[in-house]
Formats: structure tokens, sequence, C-alpha cells
């Protein structure tokens, strides 16, 4: 019996949160790493939490292509062929894993869509599951992870551009307290920020332009 | 149907069935899983991984143009979906032996291609190395699809060409939309994201 494509898309879905989560906390950790970020930092080590990032995504992709083996879906021993309507129920065995997941949306299998939806929230776990490692880290490890700021605020003034916040902040201090700094100056520089930004905007702007009609108005 | 898109496709999907190992990787890399997750996460990783604050405000002004891109590029392959409805060589040729299953839409542009070649393009402007190692995914990305026997290389060509020009297309967008799009950076910025 060919399975029901609602159970297939449960199914899918479940498999690819998984995988999305650990890809994305592999590639947050990658990323952090690289910009200098120790309080997103899985580990208190910068080349540690680069392979840690590289073994997640791999452990990610190797979890996703491997399930076939162990949990029951429309991939079953002898039923995975290219065509993905005629699949049966089942565990597969080793010689069907490379097409075991190719399975049309139609029959089951994740649409672009249902990728786009489970993507950003297994983003915003991986985001936690940082957050949470890298304020342990500052706890468990406090002399290793000041020493860890590799990048001193504020040496981005030449660029004209303060450091002193957003995920800047997180190379010293961990995210409830970047974002309580944040947060604070956000509020405080929105209406000024916001006029500099419409000042500066591109000619193409419609909000440039709005602006700019409604200054000429004013001034006749 | 052009002679060179037959015989080139007939070739690379006639390497089948010689080595399993390999037919194996080509139906995992040609999955609708791993390369859309891979330039995902590209993006993602990219907000992040600017060190110093001019960086990372270029790599996110790239990251908002590559994320719109992608869902830019798929709007653009729908639309030439409805001009030109290709059929896919699986169901022209009798020589294709199928590693993929049967694919409803249309095959040209190959929408992968174009989705993988706007997040490379994006990535190329902000970081050159970067984004040429995500043509080169999506470009390997394209070439198991046609070893699978379910694109034409002019499709793989095709998607490229769309994903480039959406990408080249979504800049002009971009700057319509301003200061909007600096103001949400700076949002994250507020909540430590960014």
């Amino acid at each position: 019996m060919t399975p029901d494509p609602s159970d297939v898309q449960a199914l899918f879905a479940r498999h690819y949160f998984y995988f999305a989560m650990l890809a994305t906390l592999g590639a947050l950790q990658i990323a952090v790493s690289i910009g200098g970020y120790p309080g997103l930092w899985v580990l208190p080590h910068r080349l540690g939490t680069r392979m840690a990032g590289a073994i997640l995504i791999i452990a990610g992709a190797a979890l996703f292509f491997m399930l076939p083996l162990w949990v029951d879906g429309p991939w079953a021993a002898g039923s995975v062929e290219a065509d993905s309507s005629t699949r049966q129920w089942g565990r597969a065995d080793w010689g069907d894993l490379g097409a075991a997941r190719n399975v049309n949306d139609i029959d089951g299998g994740l649409s672009g869509t249902g990728q786009a939806t489970w993507f950003p929230l297994a983003a915003l776990i991986a985001f936690c599951v940082s957050i949470t490692a890298g304020a342990a880290n500052r706890r468990l490890f406090p002399a290793r992870m000041a020493r860890m700021t590799p990048i001193s605020p504020g040496t981005d003034a030449s660029e004209g551009i303060d450091d002193e916040d957003g995920i800047a902040l997180l190379r010293r201090r961990s995210y409830p307290g970047a974002l309580k700094t944040s947060w604070r100056r956000f509020r405080r520089e929105l209406p000024a920020d916001a006029m500099t930004l419409l000042a500066q905007a591109d000619r193409w702007s419609v909000a440039f332009q709005v602006w700019h009609w409604v200054l000429r108005r004013k001034s006749r | 149907m052009n002679p060179i898109d037959r015989e080139v496709v007939i070739w690379l999907n006639g390497l089948s069935g010689n080595v399993a190992l390999i037919d194996d990787l080509a139906r995992v890399i040609a999955t609708d899983y791993l390369m859309p997750l891979v330039f995902s996460l590209a993006m993602f990783g990219m907000w992040f991984a600017g060190r110093s604050s001019g960086e990372r405000l270029r790599f996110q002004h790239w990251v908002l143009i590559g994320i719109s891109s992608i869902g830019l590029s798929n709007v653009s392959v729908v639309l030439i979906n409805l001009a030109w409805e290709r059929t896919r060589p699986y169901a022209v040729l009798d020589e294709i032996e199928l590693l993929f299953y049967r694919a409803t839409d249309p095959s040209f542009p190959a929408n992968p291609v174009a989705i993988g070649f706007a997040a490379g393009a994006a990535a190329w402007m902000a970081n050159r190395k970067f984004g040429y190692w995500l043509f080169g995914a999506a470009l390997v990305y394209g070439l198991s699809r046609v070893y699978a026997g379910v694109f034409y290389p002019t499709d793989v060509l095709g998607g490229a060409v769309v994903g480039v020009l959406t990408t080249w297309g979504t800049t002009y967008l971009h700057r319509l939309f301003q200061p909007v799009t600096n103001l949400f950076v700076r949002l994250t910025r507020g909540l430590a994201l960014g």
C-alpha cells in the first residue's frame, strides 16, 4: 500500500527540522568564531568552536540521510525507486539511502515553502542554544572568556561606526547584558538614526523622495 | 530540441549505473533538501561573520539582498514557466535512466540553480571567495540534476542567469526601499542580533 502523503509530510518535516537545527547551530558557530563573538560560542575556545560547528553540520546531514535506516517511512527496502509515488512504508537498507529522501512534494516531500517555515524556527533555537552556551562559558570559565576579546570595542571608529551595541557587545558580555544595553541605546537613538538614514538614503528611495517633497512644500 | 543539450544530457546521464557510489552521491546532492539548506546556511552564517562593524553591516546588507533575491528568483522562474513549458528530458528521451522523482513542473530554467546563483551572487558581492564557493555549489547541484536526468544543461545555464540577474535587480529594489532595510538592520542591532 502506498503511504499517505500527509503522514510522509509530517515525517519529513520532523526530520528536516532536526537537520536544520543541527546545521544552523553549526553554521552559527563557524560564523561567530570567524566574527569573534565569544558570547555565542558553544566552547570557550575559538578553534574548538569552529570545529564543533563543522561537526554539527556534518552530523545534521548524516542524521537526515541515515535516519531511513532506523525509522519507518516511504522508503521500505526494495520499494525505493526514482518514482516516489510507488513507495512502501518501512525501513530502508543501505543500498536505498541515496534515493530514500527523493520524494516529490505532491507525494509528501517537504516543499520549498515548508522548508522556509521550518528553517527560521531551527535558526531561532540554534541562536537560543548559543546564547545559553555562551552565558554558561562566561560563568564557568570567566578568566579564559575575558581573554577571548579579540578586537577591542570601538576599533571601528575609523569607519565612523561606533561598535558599542548589537552583537559586537557579545565580545565582552553574554546575550542578556548585550540585549539590555543595545535596546536602551536603540530606543534612545532611534529618532536621530531614522532622520540620519532618511537624509542619507539613495535618491532612488521612495521614502527619500517623499521626504524631500514634504520639505519642499514646507519651504514654499 | 537543441542538439547539444540532447547530446550532453544523454552523455552525462549515460555515465550513471556504472559506479553505485557516484550514483548515490548524485542522488543525495540532487535532493530538495541538502543544497537549498546549504544556501540558507550561507546567508544565515554571513549575517554573523563580519569581523568589524563595517564588514558586518556590509555582510548584513548583502544577506538581506540575498534572501530577497532567493524569493524573487522563485517568482521569476514561475513567470518564465508560464511563458514556456519545457518538458523534462526523461519525458522526451528514451535513453534517460531517471535517478530522481518525476518532477511535474517545467524544466527551464532550473529553479534550484537560480536559487543557488542568487545566493551566490549576493555572497560574491560581500566576499569574492565565499561567493565563488557558493557558485561552485550551485553548479554542482545543477549538474547532479542533469546527471539524474531531470534537467538539460541549458536549464542549468538559464537558472544561473536568472539567479544572477535577480540579485542584480534586487539591489535596485533595495535602493527603492531605503531606509527601511537600514532601519531593520538597526532594529536587529537593538535586539543584539545584528
